[in-house]
């Protein structure tokens, strides 16, 4: 199998120079297989997000190479980027504009790229239908829905351009257990009915979530790789001091 | 709770009725006046305030009510165009520096200090001397150091709303710069910067009868309350009722539109109801 996504030597520095810098990568590698679901763990500040951020272009690295589908991420245009690889965010009320309709929020890609008012009314409410959401959702704000509906609405707006890559960061991190769950659920039924055409990056706290739904795992602290590999394997007898204690803590 | 906040609702209904009546005042003022305020007959010159002439009348023997009435039009109306213009002004550079950061903000954020940090009404009276009386001038001058209040509004206000989840996700969903702007920054800051505006006019209407009261406004003959207010300044203690009647109408003005800003303020703010 492909790598759909490498990330090569990234190192990020916030505040360069100044009281406050902080080295947030630190040689950062790591790479995903087309059709994989890959974890990312590792202690709050460890660095999870800036790595998605990276490559999602949220946040310009400070050196390194991120490899899209072969392709340097540095050769791929925003609009062409945002077709392949999409995020999930942690807040799912706050990741909508609350003064636009879900829907106009989940189809906003769409129309960005082309696709007439009508068209992306029928695509929307399918997509909504397939993250389990009834398709009237469309009108509704997000103040008007829960968090785990808000999330579901984000996962419709993520696949919208079918993307290679789908980015979940901590996006089952502020639901209750039942409704982190059916999250799962949803993103398991997203992976079984395309297979090979969707890979995923799963940054969270929840090890066990982690063991159970993803194949590989990357485990980080302070900006740096401790260690990577078969999620199982990691999980159930690391070598690693950090992941141990990492595990220990949470288990 | 819940009672004051229906209070709060129907003060802003009584002031917002207010301001609204005033505006239409101002409109239909031409044909509200009992006598033609520009015609002068100097044989009723200074009269104090009678049946006949409400407020009295001025020098040139024009009726006090009809020259307060008429002059609602220019003193309300440039106030207005005032403060739509420094609002506007002020927004678009506000999201400007919130967006572009670095150098554009820095340069565009010390160049709104230089003026923050004087008294706006003496700068406004050098630029005003400058460009020469008029109203449109005073306008011009008055919005030249009125902007930098709009523009932190809206910087501060842009800048905390760019790093929510719902900008970096439409910045995913490919969303260029004039639809986030449109789309998602201005509907999202715009409340408290029309509270502020409205807070404004008020103000801005002080200030611009002030810089007429200085004879660096309106001219005569045009009505306008701070003109006619310089106009008759010399007579406060012979013909007092030619000075009181345009500065009570500029009071009246300026607490109609001080009172629905506060209470627009009250209603934007939750914690406030
Ligand atoms: N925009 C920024 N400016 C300055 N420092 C930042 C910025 N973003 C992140 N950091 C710092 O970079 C480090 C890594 O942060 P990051 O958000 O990637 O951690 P994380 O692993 O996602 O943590 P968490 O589990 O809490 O989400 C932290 O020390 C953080 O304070
Ligand atoms: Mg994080």
């Amino acid at each position: 199998m492909d790598n759909i996504l490498e990330v090569k030597n990234l190192n990020c520095i916030f505040n360069k120079g100044r009281k406050t810098q902080v080295n947030a990568l630190k040689d950062v590698s790591f790479e995903l297989k087309a059709g994989e679901c890959l974890g990312i763990i590792g202690e709050s500040g460890s660095g999870k997000s800036t790595s998605a951020r990276i490559i999602t272009r949220l946040v310009k690295a400070s050196d390194g190479e991120v490899v899209i589908d072969g392709r340097s991420s540095s050769d791929i245009s925003n609009k062409e980027l945002y077709k392949i690889v999409q995020m999930v965010f942690q807040t799912p009320v706050e990741s909508f504009n609350p003064r636009v309709k879900l829907g106009d929020g989940v189809g906003e890609s769409l129309r960005n790229n082309g696709v007439s008012k009508s068209e992306t009314k029928e695509r929307v409410e399918k997509l909504l239908v397939e993250c389990g959401l009834p398709k009237e959702y469309y009108d509704k704000y997000p103040h008007e829905v829960s968090g785990g509906e808000c999330q579901r609405a984000a996962i419709a707006r993520a696949l919208a351009n079918e993307p290679k890559i789908l980015i979940c960061d901590e996006a089952t991190s502020s639901l209750d257990v039942t409704v982190q769950k059916e999250i799962i659920a949803l993103l398991n039924g997203i992976r079984e009915k395309r297979g090979s055409d969707i890979s995923i990056m799963f940054i969270s706290h929840d090890i066990a979530l982690v063991q159970q739904f993803c194949d590989k795992v990357v485990v980080m602290n302070k900006g740096q790789v401790v260690e990577k590999g078969d999620a199982n394997e990691i999980i159930m007898n690391s070598k690693e001091d950090y992941t141990k204690k990492l595990i220990a803590s949470v288990l | 709770m819940k009672k004051m906040k229906i209070n709060t609702k129907k003060k802003l209904i009584f002031f917002g009725t207010l301001a609204v009546l005033l505006l239409v005042f101002s409109i239909f003022s031409e044909y509200l006046t009992p006598y033609d305020p520009y015609e002068q007959d100097l044989s009723i010159a200074k009269q104090a305030p009678s049946a006949e002439h409400l407020l009295g009348t001025d020098r040139y023997g024009r009726d006090m009510l009809s020259r307060v009435i008429i002059g609602s039009q220019a003193s309300i109306y440039s106030t207005l165009i005032l403060v739509a213009v420094i609002t506007i002004i002020g927004t678009i550079i506000g999201i400007i520096c919130g967006l572009s950061g670095k150098a554009v903000d820095v340069i565009l954020m010390r160049i709104s200090d230089i003026f923050l940090a004087f008294p706006g009404l003496v700068f406004a009276l050098a630029i005003a001397g400058v460009l020469g009386g008029g109203i449109h001038n005073a306008i011009i001058a008055l919005a030249a150091v009125s902007w930098p209040k709009f523009a932190r509004l809206a910087r501060s206000q842009t800048l905390a709303i760019k790093e929510t989840a719902f900008i970096e996700a439409s910045k995913l969903s490919g969303t260029g710069v004039f639809k986030m702007v449109f789309k998602h920054i201005l509907p999202n800051i715009i409340g408290p910067i029309l509270v502020t505006a409205v807070l404004d006019i008020g103000t801005m209407m002080m200030e611009l009868a002030g810089l007429s009261f200085l004879g660096l406004g309106a001219k005569p003959p045009i009505a306008e309350w701070g003109s006619m207010m310089s106009d008759a300044r010399s007579m406060l203690a012979t013909a007092p009722w030619i000075v009181m009647a345009p500065g009570i109408a500029i009071f009246i003005s300026v607490m109609i539109f001080n009172l629905l800003g506060d209470t627009l303020r009250d209603f934007a703010d939750p914690k406030g109801r």
